[in-house]
């Protein structure tokens, strides 16, 4: 009873105890370091989803780092909408791990997989921690230790494409990370707290007296969110870096990573700044636009790649998008439709990076034309695949359907039907460049002329947890709608 | 106000000569400077640095300050911020540490 | 690299530096400085001794193992003080809260977590910096030799 009030501390401590124990037990006791990252990573899940019931049976409540109130101390913050963020980091990681466990045999060294583990646990910690916390530095510090991490799994992979796009991104990153840090330094400086409900109630006076502070402190934030959460002009770095990582880092970082951005810049308008202060900047608006391009270049640009991993990194620029159109249409159902296709893309995602993954284990093929008749060798991954392709487009019976259908919903409510044309056009153009892969795979009558090596049990077992739990999305929808929707309007 | 923007063509003139920049330097330049001109604006609005009225200087600093001592036995109060109240914070700075060195061992073996 | 000069005052000096760092370590609480400096001056001394030398003096100095022992030991020693406070009731991270004795303000023992977690911060950085330094030094020659 007692060491349940300390579970948001705790899943940090779990988390980033194992990430520095990694690199000692794979040095010293081989055999057990994977299967203590993945006790720690289901530790901290269980930890989770007990949370998720406290919250919804009490209500939000807070947990004091160091016992010190906040405007002294750092202060975790649980409500609904971040325990559901929460839930989603960590049951996905836990997922992506266990198929990682063998994919990462080929794709890497055996000498740095103690140091991939650790830097794997602290993806998910910071993630973990940044989904909680409730003070602006404490961010910035858990964005730093996410960015660092998330560079260091793309390079881990021995190749010099991985190398080049990973500094790519660590540079855009570090960029991200400094815009942010300005932006924190400059709220500080005019209202002189760091915890996010005191700078919420010191905010509208400061705006008062130093409304240029606010407006660069804003265009800051957008800056950094965007640039790590990859919207629109700001997605350079992600092509590159997705595709070429190894799979597994492609599936957490296209999955969760760009993702738990856009959740702080949400956070950061809802909690943050005054309602006032965001009527006042078209922010919500501007962010529309970048999603609605974001959306729209995301799939142009996805239907003229050639390899597999690099389309599927395309089509997360255009996904994100939908996040972020969730966001900016700041209307209770059109958000609610934003978090669950944060789920939905989470899971269909980081499935097709591992179905990707599986035929470039099995076979070695990148390229997209090469695919024909790949579907009578690898049954089971091209199944997998079509039905993440099905959720991609939203075809009904899947998780993808639901979440654009809320999202045009929301957009007819506040009257911008412009929103549903765009979103029914990315459909169309997710269609043109998933399809041909499926019909190929299946349809094309020549044989596979390539080499088989046979995948692992351990391999297929994630991929059909994804199909399950797509189509469990795409069914089941509406305990998960409900619980967003409350989450959602505790915030309006 | 001709004179400036006189003097701001001919020095993009004379820059693109000069270093022979691309019209894409160009830009750059143009907009690093047009950024640059937006957070002047910013600068000169700040809250004057030091004085004693600043927002920066409320109940925090206070407490950190007057009962720092008594709270966390530490005469040095940067340390009792650091690694008392927010010590979570000092925990992620470690951290950042810990992520680099695992970063640069992890790309180097690997390569 | 075999300047005689260099060597005897590297190795005169180092020694100093290590005390002087880890004076900054412990007194960490009580004036300027802390885990974080004090661990920067102590590997400081280390990497001195290793540039006027050479890698496999250096080397000698502190292994591998016992380097990547101290800096996750160092890391999770910061942790697992944080965890005392969650067993015995208060929250993670708490000094006062938790139990620490506070001591006399002003001894070298006193302020409870402080010291000790400043101690861990050192031992953290210390290794840190050595080990930085080898494998960035080490990756070089590798990639020197191949090319």
């Amino acid at each position: 009873m007692e060491l349940t009030n300390h579970f948001p501390a705790l899943i940090m401590a779990v988390l980033l105890g194992i990430s520095f124990l990694s690199p000692i037990l794979y040095r010293w006791a081989r055999k057990a370091s994977a299967p203590a990252l993945i006790t720690s990573l289901s530790l901290a899940l269980v930890m989770a989803i007990y949370l998720l019931f406290q919250v919804l049976q009490v209500g939000e409540f807070t947990y004091y780092m160091g016992g010190w109130p906040p405007p002294y101390g750092i202060e975790f913050r649980l409500d609904l909408i971040r325990v559901y963020m929460l839930l989603v980091v960590l049951a996905v990681s836990l997922w992506i791990m266990v198929y990682a466990l063998k994919d990462l045999e080929h794709e890497l060294k055996t000498e740095v997989m103690g140091w991939y583990y650790t830097l794997y646990a602290l993806v998910v910690g910071s993630m973990a921690g940044i989904a909680l916390t409730n003070d602006l530095f404490n961010l910035f510090v858990l964005m730093e230790i996410c960015a660092i991490s998330a560079c260091a799994i793309i390079s881990v992979k021995e190749d010099r494409a991985c190398l080049e796009a990973s500094f790519k991104y660590l540079i855009l990153s570090a960029m991200g990370t400094g815009c942010f840090l300005l932006g924190v330094a400059m709220i500080y400086m005019v209202t002189g707290q760091m915890n996010y409900d005191l700078v919420n109630a010191a905010l509208p006076e400061a705006v008062e007296l130093y409304p240029n502070n606010m407006f660069a402190a804003s265009a800051l934030f957008i800056v950094a969110f965007g640039t790590k959460a990859a919207l629109f002009p700001l997605h350079v770095w992600l092509p590159d870096a997705h595709a070429s990582a190894p799979s597994p880092s492609s599936a957490m970082l296209s999955g969760l990573v760009i993702k738990i951005y856009a959740f702080a810049l949400f956070i950061m308008f809802y909690q943050l700044f005054p309602r006032p202060l965001l009527e006042s900047i078209p922010l919500n608006e501007i962010l529309l636009w970048l999603a609605s391009m974001g959306i729209m270049f995301g799939s142009i640009f996805a239907m003229v790649q050639v390899d597999l991993k690099k389309m599927l990194a395309y089509s997360s620029i255009g996904q994100i998008g939908y996040v972020f159109l969730g966001i900016g249409l700041d209307d209770t159902i059109a958000i609610t439709g934003g978090f669950y296709h944060l789920l939905v893309h989470a899971i269909m995602k980081s499935m097709l990076f591992m179905c990707a993954g599986v035929i470039i284990y099995s076979t070695g093929i990148r390229q997209i034309k090469q695919l024909g008749g790949i579907g009578q060798v690898l049954p089971i991954t091209m199944f997998a695949f079509t039905i993440g392709s099905a959720s991609m487009i939203g075809i009904p019976g899947t998780g993808g359907l639901i979440s654009k259908w809320y999202l045009a919903l929301g957009a007819l409510e506040i009257g911008r039907p412009i929103f549903v044309v765009i979103i029914l056009a990315s459909s169309l153009l997710n269609a043109v460049y998933y399809m041909p892969i499926i019909v190929n795979a299946f349809m094309q009558q020549e044989q596979f002329e390539y080499q088989v090596k046979p995948v692992p049990r351990q391999m297929l077992i994630p991929l059909f947890v994804g199909v399950a739990a797509l189509v469990f999305l795409g069914v089941f929808s509406r305990p998960f709608i409900v619980l967003l929707e409350n989450a959602v309007q505790l915030l309006f | 106000m001709e004179d400036i923007l006189f003097i701001i063509i001919a020095a993009i003139f004379a820059m693109r000569y000069l270093l022979r920049l691309q019209a894409r330097g160009v830009f750059t330049i143009l907009l690093v400077g047009l950024i640059g001109f937006f957070f002047s604006f910013t600068v000169a609005e700040m809250p004057p640095f030091g004085d004693p009225n600043n927002p920066v200087f409320n109940e925090i600093p206070a407490r950190y300050m007057g009962e720092g001592i008594a709270d966390t036995g530490a005469v040095n109060i940067v340390s009792s911020v650091i690694i008392d109240y927010r010590a979570f914070d000092t925990l992620g700075e470690a951290t950042v540490l810990f992520v680099a060195i695992a970063a640069v061992i992890a790309t180097l073996k690997s390569h | 690299m075999e300047d005689q000069i260099v060597r005897i005052t590297s190795r005169l000096v180092a020694p100093f530096i290590q005390v002087y760092g880890i004076y900054v370590i412990l007194h960490g609480h009580l004036s300027p400085g802390g885990g974080f400096s004090g661990g920067a001056i102590f590997g400081a001394s280390l990497v001195l001794v290793a540039l006027s030398f050479n890698l496999e003096v250096g080397a000698k100095q502190i292994s591998h193992d016992t380097a990547s022992v101290l800096e996750s030991g160092g890391a999770l020693g910061f942790v697992i003080t944080g965890l005392v406070g969650v067993a015995v009731g208060a929250n993670f991270l708490a000094n006062r809260s938790a139990g620490f004795p506070l001591g006399e303000v002003g001894e070298l023992f006193s302020a409870g977590a402080i010291f000790i977690i400043t101690a861990f911060l050192g031992v953290k950085v210390a290794s840190t910096i050595v080990t930085l330094f080898y494998n960035i030094i080490e990756g070089e020659e590798k990639s020197g030799n191949a090319h």
